[in-house]
């Protein structure tokens, strides 16, 4: 086998690419309802903890987020490099109200709310405590995954029998090309603090057309490389 | 893991080191009313001042979704930035026109925040975007009609059907009208070949303006501008 196991760089240090990945995103869950809310901290907890912001809270799973330990810092044996920071949104549960725009079958986001929630929505990337890296509205982190929609007449699901048909929208365009690189990527050091912080402007997201129970399901992922500890 | 990675960079005659800069998007917002002339500088305020505006548009005080200048019209002492693209995302206002409901939109028209594609081509048509830096300084370091700057942030929108229905009263179909500034991606923001480098304490802003005079759309509207660059900010040794 001719792969490489290590490289010396420059500086005399050696960098074992085996422990290195590339495939594994790191990836954490908040659900944003209708009410206000002063913070939700994707990251904050790890698999099994409480999701910020749902219904309960509901205990979450691998589906909710792939970070181990107690959460709000990365394990003492892994080491993060993120070249990307992107937000995907789910609707999970009916709107409050049809009477001014048509619902949308779950887990689809109607289009005025997902403008509610880009308008409103800002996000902050923090590495350990004392330094924000990022600090910009939702739109203005594609999520990079979705769906191109075709569909044909106007009704869906959660409409009946009636044509009341949807209009949803995704944050930005469903392509992975359409997630956004960051210039300067952003190290997070073994057993460092880190999170990744939703706030509004408003205090809620205005208008948010949400029945009680219902959440916008909100996934922020961080791309990168990642070091994690092999056999 | 230690890295080898480019440490400086040079610009002109300037050398930079990394350390201190991070990808850091600047974003200021302004908001008009519907058929009104523009004259808008943005970046020209912070949290908790007023968001400029035209028209009969309601004042209101600016919160972290508008806005993350550290300080008005500069930037600020300890920090610089370095600019390499301008890009922009356009909301229809709520709780105006046609947003409330009480009487659906009208066909083509669109529904708050929603801005109609047909505005948002109107403003390309008629709306300037500029970018100028200095004290008393009018030469932009950007000009160009709207048109010119792609749109890198904002929701991609599928309808079902022709027409959609909503229960206002008996039920009422209504067609909506939505457009974006091209695709959007990332990658839809023209990258300046030469970033446009802004010093420590250097005054800024943004201009918006409609040269020929009202910019002819039927929505309130607000537009958040972003600068995209790095910024240099002080670390701790």
């Amino acid at each position: 086998m001719a792969q490489i196991e290590s490289i010396r760089t420059p500086d005399g240090t050696v960098v074992k690419p085996g422990e290195w990945t590339s495939a594994v995103p790191l990836y954490s869950v908040v659900e944003i309802g209708s009410g206000s809310f002063p913070l939700l901290t994707a990251f904050s907890y790890g698999r099994g903890g409480a999701v910020p912001g749902s219904p309960g809270p509901r205990n979450s799973t691998l589906i909710d987020t792939n970070l181990q330990g107690e959460g709000g810092r990365l394990p003492e044996n892994e080491e993060l490099i993120t070249y990307s920071l992107a937000i995907e949104l789910f609707k999970v549960g009916p709107a409050l109200s049809v009477l001014q725009f048509p619902d949308a079958d779950v887990p689809g986001v109607p289009a005025v709310d997902m403008l509610r929630l880009q308008r409103d929505v800002v996000v902050r990337f923090r590495v350990a405590s004392v330094r924000d890296y990022v600090d910009t509205p939702l739109s203005f982190w594609p999520a990079g995954t979705g769906i191109y929609y075709s569909i044909s007449g106007g009704r869906s699901k959660v409409s009946g029998a009636a044509p009341n048909g949807e209009i949803i929208a995704n944050n930005g365009g469903p392509s992975v090309n359409n997630r956004r690189q960051l210039a300067s990527p952003i190290y997070v050091g073994p057993g460092e603090q880190f999170g990744v912080d939703f706030r509004t402007g408003p205090g809620s997201v205005v208008g948010l057309n949400l029945a009680l129970d219902s959440r916008i399901r909100t996934r922020a992922w961080l791309d990168g490389l990642r070091r994690r500890p092999v056999a | 893991m230690a890295d080898s990675s480019i440490r400086t960079i040079r610009i002109g005659d300037k050398e930079f080191a990394l350390d201190e800069w991070s990808h850091w998007p600047l974003y200021t917002t302004v908001e008009g009313a519907a058929n009104f002339n523009v004259s808008l500088r943005g970046f020209s305020y912070i949290v908790g001042q007023t968001v400029p505006k035209t028209g009969t548009v309601a004042q209101r005080i600016a919160l972290i979704s508008d806005t993350n200048q550290a300080t008005r019209a500069r930037i600020n002492r300890d920090e610089a930035y370095i600019c390499f693209a301008m890009t922009y995302e356009t909301f229809a206002l709520e709780g105006s026109n046609n947003s409330a409901y009480t009487t659906p939109p009208l066909d083509e028209e669109s529904a708050a925040p929603m801005l109609s594609g047909t505005n948002l081509r109107m403003m390309q048509m008629q709306l300037m975007l500029e970018l100028f830096l200095g004290a008393n300084i009018n030469k932009p370091m950007a000009s160009a009609p709207l048109s010119w700057y792609g749109q890198s942030a904002g929701a991609f929108v599928t309808g079902s059907g022709d027409a959609v229905t909503i229960a206002n009263g008996a039920a009422t179909a209504i067609n909506m009208n939505y457009g974006t500034a091209g695709e959007l991606s990332a990658n839809n923001q023209r990258r300046w070949i030469l970033p446009v480098e802004i010093n420590s304490d250097t005054p800024m802003y943004s201009l918006l303006s409609s040269p020929a005079g009202i910019l002819n759309v039927d929505q309130n509207w607000r537009m958040r501008q972003y600068l995209d660059g790095l910024k240099r900010r002080p670390v701790i040794a």
